[in-house]
Order: C-alpha cells, then sequence, then structure tokens
C-alpha cells in the first residue's frame, strides 16, 4: 500500500476524535446536546447528564393526566433527552398519542443543582404537542 | 474448523500481537449491546480473530470492523456512550496500524495517540466548567449516583442515599437531597484527584519522548484502578486497557494489563447491573 494512503488512515483516528469531541462542543452550545454522549469525551463533567433530564408526558384534556412512557418508545425517549428539539418533541407526543387515544404535550427539563442548598431544580428546554 | 483453529497461537502469548487484537476482540463484544444485528455482527469478528491468528492480524479486517461500527455509531450518534465511539476509533487505528512496516510500533504509536488525546480533551472539558472545577459536580454525583453509593455512605457519611435517588425522579418539581458534612471534601478530594490522574495520563502519553513511556502506562495503571474500582463501567474499562497494553513495552507489562482486563470483567460482573 502506498505510504501516503497508510499515513492518512493512521492519522484517521485521531482526527476523527478531535472533529467528533469539537463538534459535540458546538451541539452543547447551540442545540442543548447532552454533554454526557456523542464521543466529547464530558461524561462526569457536567450535573446536565441525559439521564437527569426529565421527560414528562402528560394529557392536553382537562384535568392533565400523566401519560406513562411505553417500552417500544423509550430508545426515542433517550433520543429526545439526549438531542431536545421542539420538532422532535411534537413528533415523539404524536407517537405517544396514538397509543394514548387523546392529546399528548411533551416536556422534556435540564436538571440545575444548587450545592449551598443541595436543591435541585430544572429548567424548560423542549416541548411540543400533539396535533 | 480444526484447521482453522490450529492457527490460534497459545492463549498465554504476551507479543502484542496476537495479544491486542484478541483483547481487541473483548472490547467487540462489549461495545455490542445495542441491537441484535450488531451483536451478531460482533460475535462473528470475536470467532473470526479468536479463532485465526492470520485473521487477527489481518489489518483490512479490523478496518472493516472499525468502519462498520463507526457507520452504526454515527446512525446512533446522539445517544451513544463515549467508550462505544472511542472504540470504533481504536479498531480503524489497529487496522491501520497492522498494515504498516512496522505493526507493533504504529500500533502502540496508535494507542498512546488516541489515549493521550482522549485525556486532554477530558481534562480541558473538566477545567472549563465551573460547577465541576468547584466540586459541585461531585457533590451531586456522590448524592444521586448509585454507583456511587458506597462511597457516599462509608465515606461521606450520607444516610440514606435512597431519598436522593427517589428525589431526582421527583423532577422537574424542585427537590432538597439529603447531604452530609462528609461530602463536600469527599466531592473536592474527587475533583482534583480526576484534574490530577487525567492530566498525568494526557501530557505522559501526547509527550513523543521515550522516557515518559513508563509514567504513562503508570498513570494510565492509576486510572484505572482508580476509577473502575469504583464505577467498574467495563465497556470503557476494557478499551483503555486493551490501549495500555498496545502501548506497553514489555510483554510483563502486557501481561499485566491481560490480568487487569480479566479482574475488570469479573469485577464488573460481581457489581452487576452497571457492567457494560
Amino acid at each position: 500500500m502506498q505510504p501516503k494512503v497508510l499515513r492518512a488512515l493512521a492519522i484517521l483516528p485521531a482526527a476523527l476524535l478531535v472533529a467528533v469531541a469539537g463538534w459535540q462542543v458546538v451541539r452543547i452550545q447551540t442545540h442543548d446536546q447532552s454533554p454526557w454522549l456523542g464521543g466529547g469525551f464530558s461524561m462526569f463533567v457536567y450535573v446536565d447528564g441525559a439521564q437527569y433530564r426529565p421527560l414528562v408526558a402528560f394529557s392536553q384534556e382537562e384535568p392533565a393526566v400523566r401519560i406513562p412512557i411505553p417500552s417500544d418508545l423509550l430508545g426515542k425517549a433517550e433520543r429526545l433527552k439526549a438531542a431536545p428539539t421542539h420538532q422532535r418533541a411534537a413528533r415523539f407526543a404524536a407517537s405517544l398519542a396514538e397509543g394514548a387515544g387523546r392529546p399528548v404535550r411533551v416536556e422534556v427539563w435540564r436538571p440545575a443543582f444548587d450545592a449551598e442548598t443541595l436543591t435541585i431544580t430544572a429548567e424548560l428546554i423542549a416541548f411540543g404537542s400533539s396535533p | 474448523m480444526t484447521s482453522f483453529m490450529a492457527n490460534r497461537s497459545s492463549l498465554r502469548d504476551w507479543r502484542p500481537i496476537p495479544l491486542v487484537p484478541r483483547l481487541t476482540a473483548f472490547v467487540v463484544i462489549a461495545t455490542a449491546s445495542r441491537s441484535s444485528g450488531r451483536l451478531i455482527f460482533c460475535l462473528v469478528v470475536a470467532l473470526i480473530v479468536f479463532g485465526s491468528d492470520r485473521a487477527a492480524r489481518n489489518g483490512w479486517l479490523w478496518i472493516g470492523v472499525g468502519v462498520v461500527m463507526s457507520t452504526w455509531n454515527l446512525a446512533d450518534w446522539v445517544t451513544i456512550d463515549n467508550h462505544i465511539v472511542l472504540a470504533g476509533y481504536w479498531y480503524l487505528g489497529l487496522g491501520a496500524a497492522l498494515l504498516s512496516e512496522n505493526p507493533e510500533k504504529a500500533m502502540a504509536g496508535s494507542a498512546r495517540l488516541l489515549l493521550g488525546l482522549v485525556f486532554a480533551i477530558a481534562v480541558l472539558r473538566k477545567a472549563a466548567n465551573p460547577e465541576f472545577v468547584n466540586g459541585d459536580f461531585f457533590v451531586f454525583t456522590l448524592l444521586v449516583d448509585p454507583r456511587f453509593e458506597g462511597a457516599a455512605s462509608t465515606i461521606g457519611g450520607v444516610s440514606d442515599t435512597v431519598a436522593n435517588q427517589v428525589a431526582v425522579g421527583q423532577l422537574p418539581n424542585a427537590v432538597v437531597l439529603v447531604g452530609a458534612s462528609g461530602i463536600r471534601p469527599l466531592a473536592l478530594a474527587l475533583t482534583w484527584g480526576a484534574f490530577l490522574v487525567e492530566s498525568s495520563v494526557a501530557v505522559t502519553h501526547l509527550l513523543p519522548a521515550r522516557k515518559w513511556r513508563r509514567a504513562g502506562q503508570v498513570a494510565l495503571l492509576a486510572f484505572v484502578v482508580a476509577t473502575y474500582l469504583v464505577v467498574p463501567v467495563v465497556g470503557f474499562g476494557a478499551g483503555l486497557i486493551v490501549m495500555g497494553a498496545a502501548s506497553a513495552t514489555t510483554d510483563a507489562g502486557r501481561r499485566r494489563w491481560a490480568i487487569g482486563f480479566l479482574a475488570l470483567a469479573v469485577w464488573g460482573y460481581l457489581w452487576e447491573g452497571y457492567s457494560l
């Protein structure tokens, strides 16, 4: 094999590592992507891990009732928590509404921690409703 | 099948090749759990590598594994764990090294570069986050992460770690955690311990001079022991250990990493539920 090709192949993994980690930093700032996932090597750095982001679904009719996430939608729920957008939340709400048989609203929240008072609060970062 | 298996050298062969490709095959299995298609692919790769030294040292096989796994990772990028991404890079690096004129040297170089970059990025991300630097992140983690429950109760003095885990389930309503006076000093020790060890791994792996190689091995071993004794994340630990073995300069060093690999697998299994 050509030495130039071999050199490029040898450098490729390190180049990918740096590029993906850099892209993940941008996505955290611009798209609320979870810092813990996606090749940015920021696990055990931020309180805002996808595993701590509450995803809440409830019926839009009064009185509002919490809608449990069915097991076949858990993968989509994880994706929504890791990279929440209003569009993705609306699509997820539509999927939930099909099973629930009523209009559903979905919200994704981000945790914030005050170490002085040991209080965790949450900030709404994405929401969407089924038609 | 007999002739296929006859190609296999002793399992107690501590030379970089075939030891590192074989250990890498375990990493392939450890990062396979996302879908049945992925699991089947990974098991087939592992069987081929364990069955034949010739396959294990075939650079194109590893590049193929790297391309397939990285393509899978790309499709699932936002939810994928970092060690699965890192494993994809390592398969590509291992493949490229095995195609080179001096595979052992190239393999060690690739492992050192990946390890150095991973730890350098991890340290930079920590340094850039005030809630990590001031210790708040570890206060939070000690109180709510069940993997730190033992440390939080025995060293930190938290009386009811389960109550905190239940409280997190009440979010997005605001919740107040149960703390203890020992948590803040423990969190600060973990914060600065992480900075010290991780920056040592980064620096010793990225410096080109050979004199840093031994220090690099010690720093990586310190990280692996300190981290995975507390939180045995087998997938990540296995990847780091394989790259540690690839960058080791002696058979004795590689044997130690192989034993460490086995110990991590057993420790992770004993923890049950937090492995992989």
